[in-house]
């Protein structure tokens, strides 16, 4: 949960850079609320911590240097095709690639929604640098907001009771 | 008074109302449904963006409406896609009164619509992907079941259309925004590439449909069966809208292929895995991936022929999907659940229900005298003529298909016991008598019955191959 509280403090510092300093703010917020939204639905429980067996950490850390590497080969191609700085271009991709991994690798409700908000936040590194308009930053605050209420909703859902 | 504000806003108004509006329930259904009804007559008859006179009062409907500097827009040519989506909502929360899903049922399924809506018209388009993207975020309430934890489909679900968004908006970039050379080459084919996979998580073209036939299993088949409906449909009319507006699409001969490709991969393993299924809600699931699967391909043929059956196909499809959806719901109400086992002698227990769901996968399969017969016939015939390699796989395709649907009716009729019948309600079984009728209606006189649904290609003037 903190490191993504760090991401989406990184994600506003690379967009302000491209962004207006009021729609920049947009996305840090967003980000931050949908993490509160996220912790709320934990309930003040400790997070269920699967238990990895040492291979299972061994074979995570390969996965993740394979993405960087193959972030860091195909980056400057990626960055020539769609005109972007090579900095953007690594940002994006390695947030896109880790945001994957999580998404390949769990079946938990919360992790797969943390990975889902780590793959967008990797696209929204790419898409603030092409379009500024205020449409699509509203969109894109209330999906990422709205993924995790939804998150929130599937977690909580075993613990609710029917109203009608 | 604007287009959008009559069929996008003010349904969301409806269905912010019902949601914050406790109790009521058989109200809130009536009125969501009438209020549908109303809107798909109102596309119907009102001109949009002539004046109309009445008496001494005049009035025009503006097609266009701007938020936030990006416009929706509603025209002429868009009102038959409107009556459709809004006859569509008014047929699903109709039937809710019957197969009583959530409370909820009502105000997210004209919001999604709503919004579905709102993504067919913005302007523009390439932000239609994020409008779906909010109406499936929407939709994920009404698959969860208070105090039962969500399973795989549902998570499935979202991750794979939620991954969809950012191709599509890339792509869009890529294409139209990115004031790039867009005679490179290599930009074209990133982008081709970039918008086909963003609508084959959008679509759920193999591999991406394995959530499908799961969330055809864990969630009620009413709700399933309206995600079915309305979503791949819909997204399909946002592909032709991608189609109609870039000329780099619409020429490519590479981007057609691949769509008529995926087509015949989905109905070629839909089929397969079909004829193993032992769960009638997996086939359900199974023979949405084949529907979808013929629509991409008819696409994907890049020829007047293919278009028409693309139309023509809607109709039965959405007509077939409530029919099994309809029937599932009753016969899981009635029996408690839906294994195999339990639906034995179906016939003799529910019978408008059995019927209702035999009947929509035989005309889903393609039975001579029911609504799909003609049209797949039409299809797969004109096809032929071009190259016959292929439809080797969508003849195993629908072959395992209909040995599926085959062993579903011998266990429907098999052993006669000790059964007692189950009464249905009277409201459902008139809904079944006439969604049964319309299919044998539509596979007699396919014309006659179909040949308006043509229209909904006004909608995209730049297709006219």
């Amino acid at each position: 949960m903190a490191s993504l509280a760090v991401l989406y403090l990184g994600l506003f510092l690379l967009v302000i850079n491209y962004w207006s300093f009021g729609l920049s703010a947009v996305k840090l917020v967003a980000g931050w609320m949908a993490l509160a939204i996220l912790a709320a639905s934990q309930g003040g429980e400790i997070i269920n911590r699967t238990q990895l067996n040492r291979q299972g950490v061994i074979f995570r850390i390969i996965a993740a240097v394979v993405i960087w590497i193959l972030v860091f080969l195909i980056a400057p191609s990626v960055s020539f095709l769609i005109a972007q700085p090579l900095p953007v271009t690594w940002s994006g991709l390695i947030l896109i690639g880790m945001g994957l991994l999580q998404l390949g690798m769990t079946t938990q409700t919360l992790k797969v929604i943390i990975g889902l908000l780590t793959v967008l936040a990797g696209f929204e590194v790419f898409y603030a640098t092409v379009e500024n308009s205020v449409l699509v930053a509203g969109l894109l605050a209330m999906i990422t907001i709205g993924l995790a209420a939804v998150g929130a909703y599937l977690i909580t859902l075993p613990s609710l009771e029917e109203s009608v | 008074m604007t287009a959008p504000t009559i069929w996008i806003i003010s349904p969301l108004l409806l269905a912010i109302s019902f949601f914050l509006i406790r109790g009521r329930q058989v109200l809130k259904f009536y009125l969501g449904a009438f209020f549908s009804l109303f809107l798909a007559f109102l596309a119907m008859v009102i001109p949009v963006g002539e004046v109309m006179t009445f008496g001494s009062l005049t009035v025009q409907v503006n097609p266009s409406l701007g938020i936030l500097g990006r416009q929706f827009i509603l025209d002429q040519g868009d009102k038959t896609i409107l009556a459709l989506s809004y006859g569509m909502g008014f047929f699903w929360i109709f039937g809710g009164l019957v197969s009583k899903p959530r409370s909820s049922f009502v105000s997210i399924a004209l919001a999604v619509l709503a919004i579905l809506v709102a993504a067919i018209s913005v302007n523009p388009f390439l932000f239609s992907a994020l409008l779906i993207e909010v109406a499936i975020l929407i939709s994920i309430p009404l698959m969860g079941s208070p105090g039962i934890p969500a399973g795989q489909g549902v998570q499935r679900y979202l991750v794979f259309q939620t991954l969809g968004m950012p191709f599509i908006l890339l792509a869009g970039w890529a294409l139209g925004g990115s004031g790039a050379n867009i005679g490179d080459p290599n930009l074209i084919i990133s982008a081709a590439f970039l918008l086909g996979l963003g609508f084959a998580f959008l679509l759920a073209v193999f591999p991406f449909y394995t959530w499908i036939p799961l969330v055809a299993d864990e969630i009620n088949p009413y709700v399933s069966g309206f995600i079915f409906a309305a979503l791949p449909v819909m997204i399909l009319f946002i592909l032709l809208d991608f189609i109609n507006g870039l000329a780099v699409i619409r020429d490519s001969d590479l981007f057609f292929s691949a769509l008529q490709f995926c087509g015949v991969l989905m109905i070629a393993t839909g089929g397969i895995w079909a004829a193993f299924q032992n769960i009638i809600t997996r086939l359900f699931g199974y023979a949405v991936i084949i529907e979808t699967g013929f629509l991409l391909f008819a696409l994907g043929m890049k020829n007047q022929v293919g278009l028409e059956y693309f139309t023509f196909a809607i109709l039965p499809r959405m007509i077939e999907i409530g029919l099994i959806a309809l029937g599932l719901s009753f016969v899981k109400k009635s029996l408690g659940n839906l294994e195999t086992q339990d639906l034995t002698s179906l016939f003799r227990r529910t019978p408008f229900s059995a019927g209702a769901i035999i009947a929509a996968f035989f005309s889903m399969a393609g039975i001579p005298l029911l609504a799909e017969f003609s049209i797949k016939f039409g299809l797969l015939r004109s096809y032929s003529a071009q190259e016959s390699g292929i439809l080797t796989w969508i003849f195993i395709g629908m072959l395992g298909f209909l040995v599926a649907v085959f062993r579903f009716l011998a266990v429907f009729i098999g052993h006669p016991g000790n059964y007692e019948k189950v009464p249905e309600p009277q409201l459902g079984k008139a809904m079944i008598l006439i969604g049964v009728v319309s299919l044998l209606c539509i596979g007699l006189f396919p014309r006659f019955f179909l040949q308006g649904m043509v229209q909904i290609l006004n909608a995209f003037p730049m297709i006219n191959w």
